[in-house]
């Protein structure tokens, strides 16, 4: 799903990574500009200064900016912080999406999102009370499951998380990685990857396999597996 | 420098291609089928309320006043009678006041709101949240402010026509007089559909306009919060000429 091969960036560099179907993988940055850079390259929203990026099977080199937009729109992105759009309310954030790319009826992701919810275990009373907020009154938590939900409302074939946990309380965060344990385990063709700042949070996220971006100019760890 | 502050300096280079106002209209043109998605309908009809609906009720009164300020004026300033009364209603405030008011009032509130809102997006990286999930951006903020905000100005306008036709006469019965009935059968008799259709024409035309304006300031112009005066003062000068070119365009052709 995901194959990157000698990727240098303005901030950093990676000399291999590969995401299979079914894969949970953790991609560890150094620091936020270089999960940010990371994101912007694997996703086609900048060129890398050198290397390839493949992307559910297409170079993101060889398309222009509509089929990469049609790319995208297979994939769910989820970011806590600038990761929604502030005029909307949580809820219209949620439903951008899928709503944009015409995904389902309005009453089938109703009820998808009722099961999502279920995985994150947030009661939906409190959770469609936290909807009519917009982002910047909401909690770094309603923010982070927001931007979870409208990732996963379109139920998509890769899950890419960008520096989704920072500021979440211990409790809070397991509840979104066991959703994400459990959306991934709902598909087996299905991938995720999470974008971490710092690797502090590698051992709770459990993932099976690790990529470590390197500052440009220390490469003592380029990446394991 | 923050994360912000870098995105709102590299904004302008990624959204070159929005700036000049004819190959950004017919951008406009060629997205059009866009709007069958429902969170583009949703952010034009939010556009057309704020643009429009929100200052009906202002520009009903400003209306109603203008249409009595004409006919009392001639009426009681020169004792010139109903049918100059009417005349001038319809040459000058319906014609041309009308448009006129009601774009510098669409430019200075919402058209300063939405290009700051547009700036703010563009400076907390929520342009590039919207590529990330697969939406154009062009599509989901240009496409319907451009279109929202022709659609606002002939809304707003015709609000503006209607209480200075109807609001202005039934003050210049209190006032003068003339009945309403008088004066609104004077108006009827002389005012030509042909005429209506074109002023409609042109406040589509200049709201478009407008809105081309707001989004190229909003997303092409460099943004900080400090510079929210001169964005407005640029915008509004912008728009003024954007007025003086499609009112004269429209009496050019007219003649």
């Amino acid at each position: 799903m995901i194959e990157l091969h000698e990727i240098e960036g303005a901030h950093f560099r990676l000399a291999e990574a590969a995401v299979p179907a079914g894969e949970f993988a953790a991609v560890v940055a150094p620091t936020v500009a270089c999960a940010r850079e990371f994101v912007d390259l694997l996703l086609g929203l900048a060129a890398p200064r050198g290397g390839t990026v493949r992307l559910l099977g297409q170079s993101l080199a060889a398309l222009d900016e509509r089929a990469r937009l049609a790319l995208r729109a297979r994939l769910g992105y989820a970011a806590q912080a600038d990761g929604l759009v502030s005029h909307l309310s949580l809820g219209e954030n949620i439903l951008l999406g899928a709503a944009y790319h015409r995904r389902a009826e309005a009453a089938a992701l109703d009820a998808r999102l009722r099961v999502l919810l279920g995985w994150c275990g947030w009661p939906e009373e409190e959770a469609r009370r936290a909807f009519k907020q917009t982002p910047e009154s909401a909690t770094p938590f309603e923010r982070a499951g927001a931007a979870w939900l409208r990732a996963l409302l379109g139920d998509p074939e890769l899950l890419i998380c960008e520096d989704l946990f920072s500021g979440l309380a211990p409790d809070r965060r397991r509840r979104l990685i066991h959703a994400s344990v459990a959306f991934q385990a709902e598909d087996p063709a299905r991938g995720s990857a999470f974008v971490l700042v710092g690797d502090r949070l590698v051992e709770e996220l459990q993932p099976t396999s690790v990529f470590y971006l390197s500052l440009r100019g220390d490469f003592r760890a380029e990446s394991s597996a | 420098m923050s994360l912000a502050q870098d995105s709102a300096r590299r904004a302008p280079a990624e959204l070159a291609d929005y700036s000049g106002g004819v190959e950004l209209f017919l951008r406009v043109v060629r997205r059009l089928a866009q709007l069958s998605r429902p969170p583009v309908q949703a952010a034009l009809w939010q556009q057309v309320q704020r643009g429009a609906l929100d200052l009906a009720g202002f520009v009903a009164l400003i209306g109603a006043l203008a249409g009595f300020l004409a006919i009392a004026t001639v009426e009681l300033g020169f004792g010139l009678g109903l049918t100059v009364g009417v005349r001038l209603l319809q040459a000058l405030v319906l014609g041309q006041l009308a448009g006129f008011i009601c774009a510098l009032l669409l430019v200075t509130g919402p058209g300063t709101a939405a290009a700051w809102e547009l700036g703010l997006m563009r400076r907390q990286g929520e342009l590039r949240t919207l590529r990330l999930i697969g939406i154009a951006p062009f599509d989901y903020l240009v496409l319907p402010r451009v279109l929202g905000f022709g659609l606002a100005l002939f809304v707003l306008t015709f609000v503006f026509q209607a209480a200075a036709a109807v609001g202005g006469a039934a003050l210049a019965a209190v006032a003068t007089q003339l009945t309403f009935s008088q004066q609104i059968e004077a108006l009827a008799a002389t005012l030509a559909p042909a005429a209506l259709a074109v002023s409609a024409l042109k406040n589509v035309v200049l709201g478009t306009v407008a809105g081309l304006l707001v989004c190229h300031h909003g997303l092409a112009e460099s943004f900080a919060p400090a510079e929210t005066p001169r964005v407005a003062r640029r915008l509004l000068g912008d728009s003024l000429v954007a007025l003086v070119i499609v009112h004269g365009g429209a009496a050019l052709l007219l003649r």
